[in-house]
């Protein structure tokens, strides 16, 4: 015997479409005899509708450039993770171990300071105000000499902590996204020559840790110039100054690669494509720019080659090789016989020693912003019956080559039209029609699934979000029907949609008792 | 494996190896859903905003100890409902903010109801009301049946998902979804008694 208990955990299994046939004939004989239960579970089909039509709230414009913000330190990949820093170990042997203690632990006191001030999670600007604050008291305490003396430090010196420090206080002191960019390149310059000393003296140990900085600051400063520009800021001149910091930064690898002995030298490789991929990224960025006094670099091959999708747009864009743009054109540096190694001037086909994150993956990140004139549609349709809803998507930038795909299975009850736009045009709303059609027969249920959009055969995000409820057959209802929102003409026929075939048979046992159900999460 | 798969995998390995361009469209592809979340949790958009961008910070920090065979999703919605839990259980009093829940229907509720015929202005208000109701339910819910209603309602994730996420058993994910759905009914009864067709 099923008890009132029972009955409602059954009941909202069978919502969830989680219920078996004899589960299913056990809740329905209780709730035809229990009329306790059929009050009190009346409201549950409604509160499903209720909570699948709950809108979205809009994201904050800022969001997603708050979270690069906030993306200090990239998470050291497999095999390249920072060493765990032995509290005895001796000052100056690994240098990527003191720089990650170093701004491990400031980002800790920030934070402790932050969220001890504060009752809530408080801005990583003001973390960096206290860290500052921190810093300048402590080399106070330390005596004025100090700071000059460890400005001139190198990584194998004692003081080089001192002079790492001083550097954070430079960071935390600068006033805005721009400001802080340069200083990251500035410290991107300084990793670098370090490098070339530590090479020339023989310490390769100490020059994959600086590498592994030079690539973070140069990222952390490209970040902050995309930060900046998508906020709208002039950058120009910003990029005019990176670009003349990598031309020289380019001079000195060259130099570098010449002389670091062969245990060091894929560290060199590393720095010589994360300099690839930052000049390229300056040169996006650039491109996005109002006009810059950049010098126009001689389109390579690989550049112009390089599909409309690829070319700049907001966010995220890294040519696989362009140019590495010279004031007075340096020739590619002789490569001595006994290395197989590229010149750093690309050539027109693409280097191998190109970064990962460079190479034409078979899906790059999307830097396609599109937008849906809705988050998403809602509707319910009873068997038999179709609907037609009439939606729109704009995009930031012009595309090409734009598919619809509907996900299954939501893609057995509707289509889209059109299917595909040859191009679409920035800013531009695309009106798309979602046609809806439950073939007579179908289960009663939610159908879940998007409206994706494809540049060029990838999918971007977001999609248009499709809740669709196959509504319960007419007939009398043990449990109220579910108030639709969206009701469909129940006089309508099915749309010959091809393809579009009732996915289940009918109920077995369609009894006048028969439910609204929720079988379409299926899980 | 679906295209959205193939493409969500591949910018997962280039974030892990620090590629914060292929972060970024993983951030963008999960930032409403993780918004969202976070603001449904808390009910006060500016501290919605602040855990979910700690959530995708958290995640991509902890992207190296995510095993790629496993879906991505699941993975990001528990760091952050964990971060929300724990968040409300160090606030000192529970707030509901129905200025929030006004704020973020009045932007987003008349655009969404797009598929609706009957958009007449007493409709509409109707459906706000009904809205607006039902989040301030949601938000006087317990924090963990308010989690289990998020995980499964919106995110559509299973039972056994929801009790990986949450850590807790499925007996427990069952209970607490079954009596929040009971007192979410009851709190928004009176607007289908009344025959408002939201």
């Amino acid at each position: 015997m099923t008890t009132c208990t029972e009955c409602e955990e059954l009941y909202n299994l069978y919502l969830d479409g989680l219920l078996t046939i004899e589960e299913e004939a056990r809740m329905q004989a209780h709730l035809a005899a229990c009329p306790a239960c059929r009050r009190a579970l009346s409201d549950l089909p409604q509160l499903f509708a209720a909570l699948d039509r709950l809108p979205e709230a809009p994201v904050p414009a800022d969001f997603l450039a708050g979270v690069l913000g906030r993306l200090a330190v990239p998470p050291a990949a497999a095999g390249q993770r920072l060493p765990v820093p032995s509290p005895r170990r001796a000052p100056g042997t690994t240098v990527s171990a003191r720089l990650g203690t170093l701004r491990q632990g400031l980002a800790g006191l920030g934070e402790w300071l932050g969220r001890s001030l504060l009752p809530r999670p408080v801005p990583r600007r003001l973390a960096r105000v206290a860290v500052a604050l921190a810093i300048v008291l402590a080399l106070v305490l330390a005596g004025g000499g100090l700071s000059a003396a460890a400005a001139q430090s190198q990584p194998s010196d004692p003081l080089y902590g001192v002079k790492l420090a001083l550097e954070q206080v430079q960071l935390a002191a600068a006033l805005n996204d721009t400001a802080r960019a340069d200083t990251y390149f500035r410290l991107a310059d300084t990793r670098l020559q370090e490098t070339a000393q530590m090479a020339q003296a023989g310490r390769v140990d100490l020059v994959s840790g600086l590498v592994g900085e030079y690539e973070r600051d140069l990222q952390n400063g490209l970040t902050l110039a995309q930060q900046a520009q998508a906020q709208g800021q002039d950058v120009s001149s910003l990029l005019a100054r990176f670009q003349e910091r990598l031309r020289r930064q380019q001079a000195l690898l060259e130099a570098t690669r010449e002389r670091v002995p062969g245990p060091g030298q894929p560290d060199i490789e590393r720095a010589v494509n994360a300099h690839q991929r930052g000049y390229a990224q300056v040169l996006t960025l650039a491109g996005e720019a109002s006009p810059v006094s950049v010098a126009a670099p001689t389109p390579s091959a690989t550049a112009t080659a390089a599909p409309p999708t690829a070319s700049p747009t907001a966010l995220v864009a890294m040519p696989t090789a362009a140019p590495l743009p010279t004031a007075t054109p340096v020739p590619p540096t002789p490569v001595p016989a006994t290395a197989a190694r590229p010149p750093l001037t690309p050539t027109p086909s693409p280097t191998p020693t190109a970064p990962p994150t460079a190479t034409p993956t078979a899906v790059g990140p999307q830097p396609v912003q599109i937008a849906w004139s809705s988050p998403g549609v809602s509707a319910i349709v009873a068997p038999g019956a179709s609907y037609v809803v009439n939606v729109s998507f704009s995009s930031v930038t012009p595309l090409r080559n734009v598919s619809l795909v509907v996900t299954s299975p939501l893609d057995r009850y509707a289509t889209v039209s059109p299917a595909s736009f040859a191009s679409v045009a920035a800013g531009a709303a695309n009106a798309v029609q979602v046609s809806i059609a439950v073939p007579a027969g179908t289960k009663p249920g939610l159908v879940t699934g998007m409206v994706l959009l494809q540049v060029e055969g990838q999918p971007v995000a977001p999609g248009l979000k499709v809740h669709l409820t196959v509504a319960r057959p007419s007939g009398a209802a043990v449990v109220p029907p579910t108030p639709t929102e969206v009701e469909a003409t129940p006089t309508a026929t099915p749309s010959p949609t091809p393809g579009m075939t009732p996915t289940s048979a009918p109920s077995p046992s369609p009894s006048p008792g028969h439910n609204p159900g929720h079988a379409g999460r299926g899980r | 494996m679906t295209q959205e798969g193939t493409a969500e995998q591949a910018w997962i390995r280039q974030a892990r190896t620090g590629d914060t361009q292929a972060f970024a469209a993983l951030v963008q592809k999960y930032q409403s859903a993780i918004y969202n979340l976070t603001y449904r949790l808390l009910g006060d958009s500016e501290e919605a905003k602040d855990l979910a961008q700690e959530a995708f910070l958290r995640a991509y920090r902890a992207l190296p100890t995510f095993q790629a065979d496993k879906p991505f999703a699941p993975w990001l919605y528990r760091i952050a409902t964990n971060l929300c839990l724990n968040w409300l259980a160090k606030r000192r009093l529970p707030t509901v903010s129905l200025d929030a829940a006004l704020s973020a229907d009045e932007s987003a509720g008349t655009a969404l109801e797009i598929g609706d015929h009957s958009s007449e202005p007493q409709a509409l208000l109707e459906r706000q009301e009904c809205h607006t109701a039902l989040r301030r339910a949601i938000l006087a819910l317990p924090p963990e049946q308010r989690a289990v209603i998020e995980l499964r309602h919106f995110q559509d994730l299973s039972y056994q998902e929801i009790a990986d996420v949450l850590g807790i058993p499925l007996s427990d994910v069952k209970s607490r979804l079954f009596r929040g759905r009971r007192w979410l009914a009851e709190a928004l009864r009176e607007f289908w008694s009344d025959d408002h067709l939201h």
